[in-house]
């Protein structure tokens, strides 16, 4: 099975990690030892990123395993990762970045993966944005059409139209208060502000 | 001291509660044992209660039932819960692989109703984590009598479960430890080595 990294770190776009493939032209090839086979499949990509991380002691790749754990709820015990180090055996394309090899240095990697994984995932969390409208009305049925979206039947069909509140992953609490991932806040500032009919406040 | 004592008490009661073993580990496992005098605590960042239960940083009933029973509870930088009683609590779990190690898991005493990591097997978990000479002057103070044979298999027995150079830094940290700790064997040894 392949990953594209990109999804799980932006940093790491255009990186892929295959998993058990005998030859392959990835970034990063993990080859699991056999017993690994009774594992599921998200524990197994799991396996591979912490693997990948320790070959490369990259502070990204841990930071991309740390965000696919959280994300997916997955983990393995530490007991198996330790195993698979002995078992396993990891090809890389890259050469890694960190000469010394040693229990401090991985320690460090982790912890900054982490932390920088957590940056990642505080993305993921949702914001309250209030919207304070234009005062002229047809403006501001408008920008309501635009966030929240509207049925409009033309013909005998109905259309769908607006609604970048949803179509960002968010949704309306209260007239003119929406909840939105951090993620998408700037993209919803930057289609108001195109319009200058509103102005934010986040909370 | 007695506060923390409830609050710890009853963080850990909850936690059995919900299928987990909690066992204290760390610096409070020492002082509740007597290898430390209490008036170290000042000296700890927080508090340790280990669950060896990898995944129940998920496990969202955990912040419910310490918000229902009227603790605060935050989330450290790697996602583990943290209880504000006065001086923080931290559930730790296996993060990765940054964990105690079953073989030192065995060894847990009963104080006061509450697991605790025995004083070898804590000193030997601690320095899987930094080093543990700095504890030497407070433990003489303290009377007690470490066995140093005990201490070293211990750690042989963990060489299974964790990486390599990690168990050669500890085994270098206990090494270390009992060289201050015991410096007249170590005078022993030199002089039948001359």
């Amino acid at each position: 099975m392949r990953l594209d990294l990109g999804v799980l770190v932006s940093a790491l776009s255009g990186w892929t990690l295959c998993v058990d493939e005998p030859s392959c032209d990835c970034m990063i090839c993990v080859q699991l030892p056999e017993w690994a086979g009774r594992l599921s499949e998200r524990e197994k990509v799991y396996l591979a990123l912490y693997l990948a991380s320790k070959h490369l002691l990259d502070y990204r790749l841990a930071a991309a395993m740390h965000i696919y754990m959280v994300r997916g709820r997955v983990t393995v015990r530490p007991e198996i990762l330790v195993k698979a180090l002995r078992d396993a055996r990891v090809v890389s394309r890259i050469p890694r970045t960190v000469e010394e090899d040693s229990a401090y240095v991985w320690e460090a990697v982790l912890y900054k993966g982490i932390v920088y994984a957590e940056q990642v995932l505080s993305l993921d969390k949702r914001v309250i944005v209030k919207v304070e409208p234009p005062k002229d009305k047809l403006e501001r049925e408008r920008l309501r059409v635009m966030l929240e979206g509207k049925r409009v039947t033309v013909k005998g069909r109905t259309y769908h139209v607006g609604g970048l509140v949803k179509k960002l992953g968010g949704g309306r609490i209260a007239p003119w208060v929406y909840l939105v991932p951090r993620r998408s806040l700037p993209r919803l500032l930057a289609n108001i502000r195109e319009k200058a009919r509103a102005t934010m406040i986040t909370t | 001291m007695h506060g923390l004592e409830r609050i710890i008490r009853s963080v850990c009661l909850e936690l059995e509660r919900l299928g987990y073993r909690p066992v204290i580990v760390g610096t409070y496992a020492l002082i509740v044992q007597g290898w430390l005098p209490p008036s170290y605590i000042d000296e700890t960042k927080d508090v340790d209660v280990y669950v060896d239960e990898p995944m129940v940083v998920f496990d969202d009933r955990v912040e419910e039932r310490m918000l229902a029973f009227g603790l605060s509870v935050g989330r450290s930088e790697s996602g583990g819960f943290y209880i504000d009683a006065g001086k923080p609590i931290e559930i730790v779990y296996p993060i990765h692989d940054f964990f105690v190690p079953r073989a030192l898991l065995k060894h847990v005493v009963m104080i006061g109703g509450l697991r605790v990591l025995e004083g070898h097997a804590t000193l030997v978990a601690k320095a899987l984590g930094s080093s543990i000479e700095q504890l030497v002057p407070a433990i003489k103070a303290m009377g007690v009598r470490v066995d140093v044979e005990r201490l070293r298999s211990l750690l042989r027995s963990i060489a299974d479960e964790v990486e390599s150079s990690k168990y050669m830094v500890a085994r270098r940290r206990v090494e270390v430890f009992i060289r201050k700790i015991f410096p007249i064997e170590e005078r022993e040894v030199a002089s039948n080595e001359a």
